[in-house]
Order: C-alpha cells, then sequence, then structure tokens
C-alpha cells in the first residue's frame, strides 16, 4: 500500500509504534513497516512533521538523546497518547467490522 | 537559514540543505526538524553500509528513501506554519497584556480626552487580537479541537494589527502624559511592537505558502 493510502491512519499507526515503549522517528517508521510485513510504505521524510504533530498536541513527548556523535530524538507516548490510540483501536474495529458486514454479508451473520 | 550546500557535499548534506532552504517558521522549530532527520538518515546510512552497500550509494539510498525534498518539505510547512501562528500568538499574548498595564499607568493631563478616545480604540484592537491569540493556543495545542487551517492567516493579521496598535496607543498617550512612567512605557512599546510585528510578518510569509 503506498504512502498516500496510509495518510488518513498515520496517526494511529506511530502511536502503535510507539506503544511498546520509546523509540527514534526511523525506528518508529520502519517498526510500521516491519509490522505490516512491508504492505505498508510510509514517505519516511513526512513522518517526522506528523511526529511533532502528536507531540503538539500532548499525545507524545520527546527529547534529545546523545547517539555517539549523533543526536537524535526520542519519543514516547503520553497518558493522553494511551488514551487517543484505545479510542483509534475502538473506530477502526467499528469500522471494518461494519464494512465487513456490507461486504461479506453471509460471514457477517 | 541554512546555506545551499556546496557542488562536492554527500547526498544527505545536499539534501538536508535544500530542504532547509525551502522551509520557512521559527527558526528552532527547523533547525530542529533538519536536525533530527540528520540522525536518523546517519542511522539509516550506518545500516545500509554494515549491509554491504558503498557509503555514497548508502548516502544517495537513504535520501530517495525520505522522499523528494518537495513532498517533505510541504509536510513539515504545514506543521511549521502552525509552529509560526502559535509563535506570534504568544508574542501577542504576553506583549498587549504588558502594554495595556502600561496604558493605564499613564495620567494624560486634561487637553489629553481626545487621545485617550484614540487609545481606547487600539486597546480594544490588541484586545480582539490577544482573544484571538488565546483560541489559536488553544486550538493548535489540542487534538480534540481541529486546528482551522485559516487560523494561522487570522493570527498573522491579528498579530500586524495588534503591533500597530501598540505604537498607535503608545504615541496616543505619550503625546499628552509626562514622566517616568512614560519613558517605561514607550521602551515596552517599542520591545512589544518589534516581537510582535516581526513574528506576524513571517507568519504572513507562512500562511501564504500554505495557500499558494
Amino acid at each position: 500500500m503506498k504512502a498516500d493510502s496510509v495518510r488518513g491512519h498515520l496517526d494511529a499507526l506511530l502511536l502503535a509504534a510507539l506503544e511498546t515503549g520509546p523509540a527514534h522517528g526511523y525506528a518508529i517508521i520502519t517498526a510500521v513497516e516491519e509490522r505490516s510485513a512491508g504492505a505498508l510504505e510510509l514517505r519516511k521524510g513526512t513522518v517526522y512533521p506528523a511526529l511533532i504533530r502528536l507531540e503538539r498536541v500532548g499525545l507524545l513527548r520527546s527529547a534529545w538523546e546523545a547517539s555517539g556523535e549523533r543526536r537524535r530524538r526520542r519519543y514516547e507516548l503520553t497518558e493522553a497518547g494511551r488514551r487517543a490510540l484505545a479510542g483509534e483501536r475502538a473506530s477502526w474495529l467499528e469500522f471494518t467490522t461494519a464494512i465487513d458486514a456490507v461486504l461479506n454479508p453471509r460471514t457477517a451473520s | 537559514m541554512t546555506p545551499a550546500a556546496p557542488a562536492d557535499a554527500d547526498a544527505v548534506e545536499g539534501y538536508l540543505a535544500e530542504l532547509a532552504a525551502a522551509l520557512h517558521g521559527p527558526r528552532k522549530a527547523r533547525a530542529r526538524l533538519i536536525e533530527e532527520m540528520r540522525g536518523d538518515l546517519g542511522e539509516l546510512v550506518d545500516a545500509l553500509v554494515d549491509g554491504g552497500m558503498r557509503v555514497e550509494r548508502a548516502r544517495e539510498e537513504a535520501v530517495r528513501e525520505f522522499g523528494d525534498v518537495a513532498a517533505v518539505a510541504a509536510a513539515c510547512q504545514e506543521e511549521l506554519t502552525v509552529a509560526q501562528a502559535r509563535h506570534t500568538a504568544s508574542a501577542v499574548v504576553v506583549a498587549v497584556p504588558v502594554l495595556l498595564a502600561g496604558w493605564s499607568a499613564l495620567r494624560p493631563d486634561e487637553a489629553g480626552q481626545p487621545a485617550q478616545i484614540f487609545a481606547f480604540g487600539a486597546a480594544a484592537t490588541a484586545v480582539c487580537a490577544a482573544l484571538l491569540a488565546v483560541v489559536v493556543l488553544v486550538a493548535t495545542g489540542s487534538r480534540a479541537l481541529p486546528a482551522a487551517r485559516p487560523l494561522p492567516r487570522l493570527m498573522a493579521w491579528a498579530g500586524t494589527a495588534a503591533a500597530a496598535s501598540i505604537v498607535f496607543g503608545t504615541v496616543a498617550l505619550g503625546l499628552t502624559a509626562q514622566g517616568p512612567t512614560l519613558a517605561l512605557v514607550a521602551v515596552a512599546a517599542a520591545l512589544g511592537h518589534g516581537k510582535v510585528a516581526a513574528s506576524a510578518r513571517r507568519c504572513r510569509d507562512c500562511a501564504s505558502l500554505a495557500t499558494a
């Protein structure tokens, strides 16, 4: 699936990738791609402003971390982020259940 | 602004320089984005080199994976425009109450009634700008409220109006008031106007990019 298909779900994917613990931007991107077995393809450079947006609205917090001679930004979920992720999961389940009921009426009943 | 990379710079630094040149918004916010990408691109290059790729090829591949500059700059600019609107809003929220307190401490003489009426208009404009600034800060700081697209442009013009009001109100009252308080208020007005006007100008630039 190309990057454009992922756009509407990017927030949920990024939050989910951070559920297991703090990570750098690039590790978050690879976590999303690996969990989807490569089916989801992110335009990597556009993920950084998305992470900053999630931080701005209080769902993530971040701090610089030294990594050899480099500085890297490490993100983690806030409590509000965990609640938002739970909400995203519930909405997704409701949505896919409804779509599945229409597309596959026999299996849904 | 980061200068363009020299012709012999590596692909990563060339990419970052091109991206930095395309971005507008608060200096710290731009620097953070570029620095963060530099760190992660470096890690990606290392991983590719560890996998057996030549370093020059690894740099080109890392840049390719990050996406073309135009698309990445557009995504970054969206966030930087909001950051600039918040910067302008913060400047207005700080400057306006300070100036209003300063104006209220001035004691114009009896001949100063017309000036007071003029200053009242300036104060009302500044208060409206400050109220909008609070709305911008709240709306862009919460996911529950949709960050309306017109907000940065509105904030830019509100900031410009506030900067002008600070000057007009202070000059109007300054024509008829005297004493050391006036000097203090004049200094505060100069500082407040400088901060708010500069931020509002950058906010207008960002907002115009968003609609270009």
